[in-house]
Formats: C-alpha cells, sequence, structure tokens
C-alpha cells in the first residue's frame, strides 16, 4: 500500500468518489446558476423557423415518442413548439408510440396552460397511444381514424370535427417527432406525401438525424437538452432546459478531467515501457 | 397442416409484401384499398403483440415463482402483483384517480431515478474503460472529449475552437461513415425483401432457415 504511487491510486479509484463528484456538480450549478451564455445551432434555429411559417388553421400532428425518463431532454422543446404553434393559431393533433404518452400529455398540459385555453376537439386532440409504428404511420397517412376510431378519452374520431378535417397525411402541415421515431414519419409521411417532418431528438440521436437533416428529409432539429435550451432562447421564455444547461456544463467538465485522470496511469505506464 | 406450412406460408408473405411495395412506389389504382387493409392487420397484430408481451410476462416469472428460481423468484412476485394491481386499476377505469395514482407516483417516478441513475453508470464505465491503449482508442478519446465540449456551453468558453471543430465531427466527419450504414441497412432490407418474395426466407414465421 505504502508503495503505491499516485498513477496506482487513480487507476484504482473507488468509484464512489466520482459518485459523489457527480451529485456534487449537478447541485452547485442548480442551487448557484452561473448563465453560461448558449450559441443556437442552426439546425435548432431552422426548427423554430419552420414553426413560425405555420398559418392561421393549419393542422401539426405531434408525434410524443418520449417517456417519462426523457423528459428533462425533450419535454422543454416540446412545451416551446406546443406554445409557439398555439401563438401562430395552428390546431394540434397529439398522439404518441410509448405506452406512458398519457402521462407525458398530461405533463404538457401543466406545463403549457394555453392548452386549456383551446376548445377540444375543435383546436386540440389527444388521440392517445398506437402500436404498430411504420404500419401504423403508413394507414394514419391515407386513414387516421382506421387507426384511432376514438381519441384517448374514448370520444370517437367521428364525432371531433377537427379530424374531419385532418383524416390524412395530405390534410397535415407538418409532423414533428419528440426524442425517437423520426424515421417513419420520413419515410411514410415526408417521401410519400411531401409532408415536411422536423422535431427533437434525444442527445444521443444528434449524429443519427444528421444525415436526415443534410438531405433535408427533416427542415430542423433540436437536439437533447441543449437543443431544448436553445429553442427556449429562441422563443424568448427561458425555463427548465435553461436552468439545467449548467449543470450539463459542470457534468461534462466533470467527465472530461475523469477520463483524462483515468488516462495518467496508462500514458505514465507507456513512458516507464509497460503495458 | 403441412399444405399450410408448405405453400401458403411461402406464398402469403410474397403477395403481401408485393402489394405494399406496389402500393408504396406505384399508387396502382385498386391496389390501396388491399394495401389499406393489409396495414389495418399489421396495426391490430401490433396491439396483439401486447397482449402476447403480458402472457409472456407471466409465463416467465410465473415458472420463477413456481420453481422458486434462487434470486429471481422473490422479485417475480413483486413484478406479478404490480402488474395485476395496475392492471385490475386500469380495467375498473384508467382515468381514475387510483391508477393515476400509481402512474403519477410509482411508475415516473421510477422510470426517471433509473434514467437519471445512467449518468453514475456512464460516468463509472467511461472512467474505467476509456483508456487510450492505442492509437486508435486515442483519437476516439479525443474526438469525443471535443464533441462532449461542443454540447456543453462551458466548451466554448474554455476555447472557442471546441463547437467549431465538434460540429464538423458531427457534420461532415461523421456524414459520410453514418450513410454508408443506412445505405448498408436499405441494401440489406431489399435483400431481405427479395428473400422474401422469392420464397427463400422462412425465418419470421419459424420456418428454420
Amino acid at each position: 500500500m505504502a508503495n503505491q504511487t499516485i498513477f496506482d491510486r487513480l487507476d484504482k479509484l473507488d468509484r464512489r468518489v466520482y459518485y459523489w463528484l457527480i451529485v456534487l456538480v449537478i447541485t452547485w450549478p442548480l442551487i448557484s446558476p452561473i448563465g453560461l451564455p448558449i450559441t443556437i445551432k442552426p439546425s435548432t434555429r431552422a426548427l423554430y423557423g419552420g414553426l413560425q411559417t405555420v398559418q392561421e388553421g393549419d393542422v401539426v400532428l405531434i408525434d410524443i415518442f418520449m417517456s417519462v425518463s426523457t423528459w428533462p431532454e425533450c419535454m422543454g422543446g416540446l412545451v416551446v413548439e406546443t406554445n409557439t404553434l398555439i401563438d401562430r393559431g395552428a390546431r394540434l393533433v397529439y398522439m404518441g408510440n410509448s405506452v406512458d404518452v398519457a402521462r407525458s400529455w398530461d405533463r404538457l398540459k401543466e406545463l403549457v396552460p394555453k392548452l386549456q385555453t383551446l376548445e377540444y376537439g375543435e383546436d386540440v386532440v389527444f388521440l392517445g397511444y398506437y402500436a404498430g409504428e411504420d404500419a401504423a404511420a403508413a394507414q394514419m397517412a391515407v386513414d387516421m381514424s382506421s387507426v384511432f376510431p376514438a381519441d384517448h378519452y374514448g370520444r370517437p374520431i367521428a364525432e371531433i370535427p377537427l379530424m374531419s378535417d385532418a383524416n390524412r397525411a395530405a390534410d397535415f402541415a407538418m409532423v414533428l417527432f419528440t426524442a425517437e421515431g423520426e424515421v417513419k414519419w420520413i419515410q411514410q409521411w415526408g417521401a410519400a406525401y411531401g409532408v415536411p417532418v422536423a422535431g427533437m431528438g434525444i442527445a444521443m440521436k444528434g449524429s443519427a438525424l444528421a444525415p436526415y437533416l443534410a438531405s433535408g428529409d427533416i427542415f430542423g432539429l433540436a437536439v437533447g437538452v441543449r437543443g431544448a435550451a436553445e429553442l427556449e432562447a429562441l422563443a424568448g421564455m427561458p425555463a427548465a432546459a435553461t436552468k439545467t444547461m449548467d449543470a450539463i456544463s459542470s457534468t461534462h467538465l466533470l467527465f472530461v478531467i475523469l477520463i483524462i485522470l483515468a488516462n495518467l496511469p496508462v500514458i505514465y505506464s507507456k513512458i516507464k515501457g509497460g503495458n | 397442416m403441412s399444405f399450410i406450412k408448405s405453400t401458403a406460408f411461402k406464398y402469403i408473405p410474397i403477395l403481401v409484401f408485393a402489394i405494399i411495395i406496389a402500393d408504396y412506389f406505384f399508387a396502382i389504382s385498386g391496389l390501396g384499398s388491399i394495401a389499406e387493409a393489409l396495414r389495418q392487420f399489421a396495426v391490430v397484430i401490433s396491439n396483439i403483440a401486447l397482449g402476447l408481451g403480458v402472457i409472456s410476462l407471466l409465463k416467465i416469472h410465473g415458472k420463477n415463482v413456481q420453481r422458486r428460481v434462487e434470486g429471481r423468484w422473490l422479485y417475480s412476485i413483486v413484478t406479478i402483483v404490480t402488474f395485476l394491481t395496475v392492471f385490475i386499476l386500469g380495467l375498473i377505469n384508467t382515468n381514475g384517480e387510483q391508477y393515476q395514482w400509481a402512474f403519477r407516483n410509482v411508475y415516473t417516478t421510477l422510470e426517471q431515478t433509473m434514467y437519471a441513475s445512467t449518468g453514475f453508470f456512464i460516468v463509472s464505465s467511461a472512467y474505467r474503460a476509456f483508456r487510450a491503449r492505442n492509437i486508435d482508442a486515442a483519437l476516439l478519446l479525443i474526438s469525443g472529449c471535443i464533441v462532449v465540449f461542443t454540447n456543453a456551453p462551458i466548451g466554448e468558453v474554455i476555447w472557442s475552437g471546441f463547437p467549431v471543430i465538434g460540429d464538423w465531427l458531427l457534420g461532415p466527419g461523421q456524414l459520410p461513415g453514418y450513410r454508408v450504414l443506412m445505405l448498408i441497412a436499405g441494401f440489406g432490407t431489399i435483400v431481405y425483401a427479395y428473400r422474401v418474395i422469392t420464397g427463400n426466407e422462412r425465418g419470421f414465421f419459424g420456418g428454420g432457415e
């Protein structure tokens, strides 16, 4: 034990040390925010710009693919999207391929009080959960009522005025995906019917969605908490995502420092000529 | 039965594939309604699969309890009891207070806690596994760290070059590789479809090869 060098100690560092460090670097900026500036990426600007093109009365489909675990990443952006679309006078159709989509819908209603002021069935509809991925999206493109005979609350689609104007892909001005599940909309609605597609991905989806963005299959993209914070900045409504960005900064910095520390023993052993 | 296995199972997928593909690419009149019906079947089958999942869950955990599988059977009891409780509450009324309470205060909190705890595991695994033992690993590590600093505002504060390099890595740097992967997957799907159409792909209905 006495012969251990600093590099040996680093190599065998107790994981509780960095677990506690994570707790510290997350809580500290939340208690005492730093407020580092955020540069807005062109893809986020394009998403927000696309929302601004929506005309009064246009119908927008919003696919809430996120589960409650991805709220911190995507809910902030969904709130901005919803507020912006309501301000533009759009009519909104929500649905989701995540089993807890109803919980996300309830949370969204709590975070966007304006949703409560809209007339349900005329300006906004929540269709609920759907199964079937691509097959469901392809079928919705030609006949929405065959996938959703009723909305989430059991009200028949035929009795919902908004849905009589929005029963197939051509009736929609735009599709917005949330978190994941973007490919089915790109392939079944975007490519097949020319409906503009955009949305928000969880952070790890950023690189996977980049080819679709570069090819123009999606017109805009906000990625992770940062994307949500950028949307909040563009809309001038800083909220949860903006507050979280300092914690993102501190944890990412810790992450890199730990990687550097973990590599010191490797570099040291290489200098010494070991393995 | 042998006729169904040898002939019907072979030709039904061929027919379904042909109709769906023809409807998507050529929009042949008269084919649309058949394709619609097939897609509706797919949606219905997807919903049935959820029920199948429930049966599978009860079967696996029921066996664990029945056989008192060491280190598992107690958890299986918890799983079955939780499932049945929420299932019954849901059957009574999905908008009821009890069901909503379980969703809001049990499911939501547990799901978020589980997801948040992955942050600790990511850091732990990064510390233990992200070692630059050779040039390739070192390049990967450096690129990763630059992308990390691109996504966090602090990166720009430390050095304004981080987001420039990071955006290049996320854009032109990775696009060719990712596109190749997507194209390979696309070609793979075409080959798979061709094998189904020609009756050579039977694995999806338990037919072996």
